[in-house]
């Protein structure tokens, strides 16, 4: 389900395509009994049309990841709604959203493979029919990150760099209708990450990806991103292209800041 | 100096073991396969041949593998509600299940047999003196065991993963399978294997709810050394039960090893979520709680069916066998309850401190990775026969210590000492499975760095080592503690009548005739299953940082 | 309450314990715990101690420990081997102190069974010096290995003589294990109680009787024997009989529907429907001396014994070979039969004194009559088979 070829409904008229995210409320209850309960996204409305990538630049702790974590389904929203292709998917649980997230640390699973990693989210797509589409896949997959070959090795090998292409490769391999990206490649460190940020936006790019991708660092979200929104406490404050936004117009004062 | 420092610490509780496990079990193994001052084995052939022992063997390995296998698959989703989910009265819960495991198997098989005898609410099911009976209590003892040792772990297990793998399209019930699962695979195999040596020598129970007709190797042993001082056929039967055991070990030794590979662990705060019920819960969260709530509902049956006789007398409710604690009884006792309790809890202070002194050292050179192969080996060997005392019948080595230890300079068998050494054996195991894993997973270049900065191997031991360990010791006092104060068997052998523990008090008063005295016994059991509740809960708030397997 | 084995190791064994710690000092927290614990706690020893030895000089001593050696009491002591059912007042046990000044130290290393077997094992190095607790089951095997060094007590009363056994063990308590009905359940349903042995054969008491396993449990075997001596081996090698043989008796019980657990308190408690419990079965097995603590409010008791069912059992003392203090055990032996003793059974250990010239408790004396013509089979002849008779039940009853 929410494969390529399954994407649910088509849109009624007059609805959005792609993804449309409206007053989305995000709390985490109280860690400790009596103290209040923290809002992490406070009401936030966005837009990603398909095909799309945008990124979403905050400082830690402005509810980013929260965000992207409540879009795929981890967390629950707490008001708002989350529709994608018009249709609400709240009721969605998350394994048939058909949306991919790749985490900060990559979360490959140490006790498989490199290929095993790729391949597992292979299962019930056209891509997972036989064992042959599978390795195809795969390979295919390897060969768009850059690792053709790297198959039979284990992710434990790899050096940092490598495991996030790989967990790149493996959120890509079932074909997502939505792509989330939670820092990515936040652990890499700058020459590396510049590197793979272009990288990124290629193969996003030739993949025809929808992507939201949430980012701390300004350049990497300004090579990857076709648009870029700065989230600051839990509320979107600007929503612009890069060029709009390097352009330094109509900013208030605390994006404004960020930015700077 | 530092090799010297490591041969104390390798000998003093090897020195222990020997002393006071190996030496007494092969003192009592060799009466039965010397006969006048020859080696005679055919005992061997004779007992080997007899299609009862091979009935015996069957009903052991039987019922350890269907108590295993039903407790540890009861025990997975309880772990999961237990430790990865938060809701009101956790703590209470796992206090609850705790108790079992440390209650004494009489009151346990009088508790149950009066549920499911013919008069009894459940006698209707028809399982009085059945194999279900047993197999049932083997989970009702263990199920705690396996909910902590699957938890502790799975607390603590980095969510993002099986995150990962549902926003790859996995159901729940996949990526539970795929990635959880693996995860989990070293401490369930860890759980399953010291489930199977608590069911494979399990005695009383099974004697009491299930009869002779179900007996065990233990049971047989039982029988051949106390009742018919067959040693002969007794020692063939020791043999067999460390045959058994020796296999269980060298399993679970080769699942454990899997575990080098670590786990990507985060802090339980991180890992745990509140319960959800409502209608966005998923299926698998509500068959998990389902059949939680259905384990501990069954646990808490024949607590609470004991909890009920404890407050009646004569048809009506009462408080006087409480009162009667600080009484002898009918005359039944040498020494009040409450008495008993105290001295239980000073036994098991002693028995603490002595399986955290040996444990505690073991588990520090059992930590070490040596350069050479043979090291490496030697502490192989060292990791299972640790465990053995274990899996070897409390006849077999309460007798050993009376043949064994009757001469100067370990002339100890009317003396106290005896109870609290017997008790730390059992603990010991246990002691070390807990504080191992973690030694095991401190970083080496923590203890690099810290003698870079001029500490000697001393010191690296006193201030890096330790204290990250010492929460665990924490908790692995409790459970020595909680181990020592429900120890009958050994402790019967070996108990002097002026000072008894409640264990012993409980069984003499079970001994007795009158409904005072049963009422009683039961009160005494009550009293010590809150003692255990509350150690183990104690125990629960050290739960360190990395708890171990255990 | 310290005996000296305790005082005398105790500062060894903290040595130790310390040493051993000192890697693991950060246990220091739990070391301090030693202060409450059994051993560790010197202090509390010494006081302990001290208390002992004031007692002493009081002529009021709890009759346990040798801590008072060295504080100017008698240095005799003695150790009592026994069971683990074992119980005297302690002013009676502590008498035994005040007029011999032997102290007396206790061990109980399991049940009567149990006790025998390591007196055997242990009979090159004696556990104690004196034994009290060897019954007419296991005392066969356990003269026939030597154990016990003959002694015939002077303090032997008439009474006694018929339970001699050899020249080294004395009879002090008597015991008949027999059926137990509970005489409400029949009043309540209207049948009459079954009152012989054969009767429990019948169909109308189908389902009604709870025994023990001869194998685990020491009444048990006894009402084995009692089958034994009443039917008589089928190979013609028990006593009195009608031919027909014990075995075949227990066919008819087991055909018959008679429940064998594992122990007494499990027959009593759970299924007996006189134990308080929600049992079922109205005949126990049990003892003649039970039914006194059936008594309901209207000061009858709920339950009798059925005194054409009953076994003897009789408890021995004896001198352990190779005694340390063989005179202090001899002593022991002769308090044992002494009138302040063979009161205090029945109270403490719910057996009967073997001196019949002791006046039993009121309600013994009133609702726990012992048997008139109790069975019995000789000892010699119960070493010789017990394990084949109890092979032979068990193939027959449980298999």
């Amino acid at each position: 389900m929410g494969r390529p070829d399954e994407r649910g409904p088509s849109p009624s008229a007059g609805e959005a395509r792609g993804l449309e995210v409206r007053g989305a409320v995000v709390r985490y209850p109280s860690s400790r009994r009596g103290s209040e309960p923290t809002t992490a996204v406070a009401g936030l409305d966005l837009h990603v049309a398909p095909g799309e990538v945008v990124a979403l630049l905050g400082p830690s702790g402005c509810g980013k990841s929260s965000l992207l974590r409540t879009i795929a389904g981890l967390e629950p929203l707490a008001a708002g709604e989350v529709r994608w292709d018009g249709v609400d998917v709240a009721p969605v649980p998350v394994h048939r959203r058909g949306f991919g997230l790749m985490f900060q640390d990559g979360q490959l699973f140490g006790h498989r493979d490199v290929a095993g990693n790729v391949a597992y989210g292979l299962r019930g797509t056209p891509f997972g029919a036989t064992r042959a589409t599978r390795a195809e896949r795969v390979a295919e997959m390897l060969e768009l990150v850059g690792l053709a070959g790297y198959g039979a090795r284990a992710v434990g090998s790899l050096s940092g760099g490598q495991q996030q292409r790989v967990a790149l490769a493996r959120s890509l391999a079932p074909a997502p209708r939505l792509l989330l990206l939670d820092e990515p490649l936040s652990s890499l460190d700058r020459r590396l990450r510049e590197e793979l940020s272009v990288e990124v936006r290629r193969v996003l790019a030739a993949s025809g990806t929808t992507a939201l991708y949430v980012t701390h660092d300004h350049a990497e979200a300004f090579s990857v991103a076709d648009r870029v929104g700065v989230m600051i406490a839990g509320r979107l404050r600007a929503l612009a292209t890069p060029d709009e936004l390097a352009a330094d117009v109509a900013l208030d004062h605390d994006v404004a800041a960020f930015l700077r | 100096m530092r090799a010297g420092a490591w041969a104390i610490a390798v000998a003093l509780p090897l020195a222990f073991l020997l002393a006071f496990f190996a030496y007494p079990v092969a003192a009592i193994l060799a009466r039965g396969v010397v006969t006048d001052g020859h080696l005679d084995l055919g005992g061997f052939a004779e007992v080997l041949a007899d299609p009862r022992t091979w009935r015996v063997v069957g009903h052991t390995l039987g019922q350890a593998a269907l108590g295993t296998g039903l407790a540890v698959g009861l025990a997975i989703p309880g772990a999961y509600v237990l430790y990865r989910c938060t809701f009101p009265g956790r703590a209470l819960v796992r206090g609850l299940v705790a108790v079992p495991f440390v209650l004494p198997s009489v009151v346990v098989g009088v508790a149950f047999r009066s549920l499911l005898a013919a008069g009894g609410p459940l006698g209707a099911l028809g399982w009085d003196r059945s194999l279900v009976a047993v197999v049932a209590a083997l989970v009702f003892f263990n199920y705690g065991l396996v909910v902590r040792v699957v938890g502790s772990v799975w607390e603590r297990l980095d969510p993002r993963a099986e995150q990962a793998a549902r926003t790859l399209g996995a159901s729940p019930a996949r990526a539970f399978a795929t990635v959880t699962l693996p995860a989990l695979a070293p401490a369930i195999a860890s759980a399953a294997a010291l489930v199977f040596l608590f069911c494979a020598t399990a005695f009383a129970v099974v004697l009491v709810l299930g009869g002779q007709r179900y007996a065990t190797v233990e049971v047989e042993i039982w029988l051949q050394t106390t009742q018919f001082l067959d040693l002969r056929t007794a020692a063939v039967l020791s043999v067999l039960q460390l045959v058994i055991v020796a296999a269980t070990l060298v399993a679970s030794g080769r699942l454990r090893t899997r575990r080098e590979r670590s786990l990507a662990l985060v802090e339980a705060r991180r890992a745990t979520a509140p319960l959800r019920l409502g209608a966005r819960a998923c299926a698998v969260d509500r068959v998990a709680v389902g059949v939680t709530a259905l384990t501990v509902a069954a646990l808490a049956l024949p607590l609470g069916s004991m909890l009920v006789r404890s407050l009646r007398q004569d048809g009506r409710w009462t408080l006087e066998h409480y009162v009667a604690l600080g009484s002898t009884g009918d005359r039944a006792l040498t020494v009040t309850a409450w008495d008993a309790a105290a001295i239980s809890l000073r036994t098991a202070t002693d028995a603490t401190v002595l399986a955290l002194a040996v444990g505690v050292v073991l588990a520090l050179v059992l930590s070490r990775r040596p350069r050479r192969r043979t090291g490496r080996r030697a502490l192989g060997a060292l990791d299972a026969a640790v465990m053995l005392p274990l899996g070897v019948s409390a006849v077999t080595v309460g007798f050993g210590f009376l043949i064994a230890l009757d001469r100067p300079p370990l002339d100890l068998r009317s003396s106290l000492v005896l109870i609290p050494i017997a008790q730390a054996m059992v603990s010991i195991p246990l002691v070390v499975r807990t504080v191992l894993p973690v030694l095991r997973a401190i970083d080496p270049r923590l203890r690099q760095a810290a003698a870079m900065l001029g500490a000697g191997p001393g010191r690296v031991l006193w201030t890096v080592e330790l204290p990250m360990a010492l929460r665990s010791i924490g908790l692995a006092a409790g459970f020595a503690f909680a181990v020592s104060l429900g120890e009958f068997g050994a402790t019967s052998f070996l108990a002097r009548p002026d000072r008894p523990t409640l264990p012993v008090v409980i069984y003499r008063l079970l001994g007795r005739p009158g409904e005072g005295n049963y009422g009683m016994a039961l009160a005494a059991s009550v009293l010590l299953a809150v003692v255990v509740a509350l150690v183990m809960t104690t125990a629960e708030r050290l739960r360190p940082p990395h708890a171990g397997e255990w | 309450m310290s005996s000296s084995t305790v005082t005398s190791t105790s500062p060894s064994r903290r040595a130790r314990v310390r040493r051993t710690l000192l890697p693991t000092a950060a246990l220091a927290a739990v070391l301090s715990l030693t202060a409450c614990s059994l051993v560790g706690g010197g202090g509390g020893a010494s006081d302990e101690g001290g208390a002992t030895a004031d007692q002493t000089s009081d002529g009021a001593t709890t009759a346990d420990g040798e801590a008072s050696a060295g504080t100017g009491a008698s240095p005799s002591s003695i150790t009592l081997v026994t069971h683990d059912s074992f119980a005297l007042s302690e002013d009676v046990l502590a008498s035994f102190t005040e007029q011999t000044g032997i102290e007396v130290t206790v061990v109980a290393p399991g049940d009567g069974g149990a006790l025998v077997n390591q007196l055997v094992l242990t009979k090159d190095s004696p556990l104690g010096d004196v034994v009290f607790g060897v019954d007419t089951t296991f005392a066969s095997r356990a003269m026939d290995e030597g154990v016990f060094a003959p002694y015939t007590s002077p303090a032997l009363p008439a009474s006694a003589e018929q339970y001699l056994l050899g020249d080294a063990l004395t009879p002090v308590d008597v015991s008949d294990v027999c059926l137990n009905v509970d005489l409400a359940w029949y009043e309540e349903n209207g049948q009459t109680p079954p009152a012989s042995l054969e009767d429990l054969t019948q169909p109308e008491y189908a389902g009604q009787l709870v025994v023990t396993n001869p194998a685990t449990s020491s009444p048990g075997l006894a009402f084995l024997l009692t089958t034994v001596a009443a039917f008589g081996g089928a190979d013609g090698s028990s006593t009195a009989g009608d031919g027909s043989g014990w075995l075949s008796y227990w066919e008819r019980l087991r055909d018959n529907d008679v429940l064998v657990v594992d122990g007494w308190s499990d027959a009593y408690y759970v299924d007996f429907s006189g134990g308080g419990g929600d049992g079922t079965r109205p005949v126990v097995l049990s003892y003649a001396s039970s039914p006194p603590y059936t008594v309901g409010d209207d000061g009858e008791p709920t339950t009798a014994a059925l005194l054409d069912t009953c076994f003897r059992q009789v408890e021995f003392a004896g001198v352990l070979t190779g005694a340390a203090n063989p005179e202090g055990a001899q002593a022991f032996v002769d308090f044992l039969l002494s009138p302040a003793v063979q009161a205090d059974v029945p109270g403490s250990m719910y057996v009967y004194p073997v001196d019949d010239t002791v006046a039993l408790p009121d309600d013994w004396a009133q609702w726990a009559p012992l048997a008139t013509t109790p069975f019995a089979v000789p000892a010699d002849e119960i070493a010789a088979n017990r394990s084949t008779w109890i092979d032979q039940w068990t193939q027959t009853v449980l298999d």
